[in-house]
């Protein structure tokens, strides 16, 4: 595991791998796992022999040709929108390789659009349209946050709301919010020649760490995310609104003791690190960077045990509620204590 | 001549991987695995020109004498054979 983070650590901060980093079998399958081969690729490239020097080119070939599909389908996207009047704002993907020192190397998935309630059936049409999808009713459905269509190989997700914060468990007025912050922003990147809206620095830092704990409590979650998380903290988010948010939210306590990944594992420096509590982060060095690391990338690792999954499990069962809540508290309790009984007592009160 | 398709180059590691995209990349399949200096000829192939014109772009560029660059030049061109139009 240390040659893993090692390697990580190369590809973010610059620098040569330290002498005696081992890339063995398991250090590929952690990569994999994590989905972090492509950041790596350039970092062992020197180092690997023949066969696998062969599987990385062709595995740096199929991200570069993916990642220039989904801008491609960014960009007309977004262009087409703009053109009736419609603001779309990228979240995740495509926005966040644009932080990546090698854009093309981060993991490419599929394109993510918040667009708002308001618009959102207009831009489906927009978007079925230039997907050449036969007209359809769009009706934005309580159980779900986007409607969806795919255009070749790409998918595309367009939301309505920013988060799923029944997953999330944080108060439901997140979504209001980040409608407020998404349609206000001004913060862009440009694709394709084509200047494409992505979330302003702070709420982006909270939005990509809110998915990241997301994954962590409902299906695993890779150093991707925890790569993607700093990335955004390398943009220089405003501290004090920061904390203001995260406490709204209560989700400070995980923050702080997630941080202790992103600067031990990953390598920021303590002081670059926004909210930054040595205390807390400790607690992330034993039971929390297991899980990580044994669960992988949405639960690709193969060393994970069934617990990690309960949840997702007990949606597939469609387990009773309150098996289901004593259940996730008992994990939540594992992870983050405190915020596990505040949630319940918040529960029980509502 | 020139590149005939849009060619990104990726590095990786010491070297770059050259990737066809866009509408056509069939036309150029497969990966190419370049060193610093042919991927700079293969750069210089994105605008048409011929052999002696790049030549003499590599001289202005490089401290080298024209006896060195050409056989190195030919050895590229010929590597890039399936991703040049002549």
């Amino acid at each position: 595991m240390n040659s893993f983070f090692q390697i990580l650590r190369t590809a973010l901060w610059g620098g040569s791998l330290p002498d005696g980093t081992r890339i063995d079998a398991e250090t590929m399958r952690l990569l994999e796992s994590h989905s972090v081969l492509g950041m790596a690729a350039d970092v062992i490239a020197d180092k690997l022999d023949d066969e696998h020097l062969n599987d990385i080119y062709s595995y740096m070939a199929s991200s570069v040709r993916n990642h220039h599909l989904l801008n491609g389908v960014v960009a007309d996207i977004v262009g087409r929108l703009a053109a009736a009047g419609i603001k779309a704002v990228l979240l995740k993907g495509q926005g966040l390789a644009a932080l990546y020192p090698l854009p093309n190397t981060r993991h490419a998935g599929d394109v993510d659009l918040y667009v708002g309630k308001e618009n959102y059936c207009e831009a489906m049409r927009i978007i079925d349209d230039y997907c050449g999808i036969p007209a359809r009713e769009h009706r934005m459905e309580e159980n779900n946050i986007h409607g969806s269509a795919d255009k070749g190989c790409v998918h595309i997700e367009v939301h309505y709301l920013a988060a799923d914060t029944a997953m999330l468990d944080i108060k439901c007025d997140y979504n209001a919010f980040a409608e407020s912050r998404l349609l206000a922003t001004a913060d862009t990147v440009t694709i394709n020649g084509v200047s494409v809206y992505v979330p302003d620095a702070t709420f982006n830092a909270i939005y990509v760490f809110e998915h990241l704990l997301k994954h962590l409590r409902y299906e695993g979650v890779g150093i991707r995310q925890f790569v993607d998380w700093l990335l955004t903290l390398r943009q220089q988010p405003d501290a004090d609104e920061l904390e203001r948010i995260l406490r709204r939210f209560h989700l400070l306590n995980a923050w702080q003791v997630l941080g202790g990944i992103v600067v031990w594992q990953l390598g920021m420096p303590k002081e670059q690190f926004p909210l930054w509590n040595e205390r807390k982060a400790r607690h992330s060095q034993g039971r929390h960077l297991r899980y990580v690391i044994d669960a992988g990338n949405l639960g690709r690792g193969t060393a994970a045990s069934k617990g990690y999954y309960y949840m997702q499990h007990s949606f597939r069962r469609q387990l009773l509620a309150a098996r289901y809540y004593l259940r996730q508290f008992v994990f939540d309790y594992q992870l983050f204590p405190h915020d596990a009984v505040k949630r319940m007592i918040r529960r029980v009160i509502n | 001549m020139k590149l005939k398709c849009d060619i990104v180059f990726q590095k990786v590691g010491a070297n770059y991987v050259a990737v066809a995209v866009g509408d056509d990349s069939a036309r150029c399949p497969g990966v190419i695995v370049l060193n610093d200096s042919a991927r700079d000829i293969a750069e210089r192939l994105r605008t048409e020109k011929s052999r002696d014109v790049l030549i003499a772009e590599l001289l202005d560029d490089y401290d080298a004498t024209a006896e060195e660059i050409a056989p190195y030049v030919d050895e590229t061109l010929e590597y890039l054979k399936d991703i040049i139009d002549e």
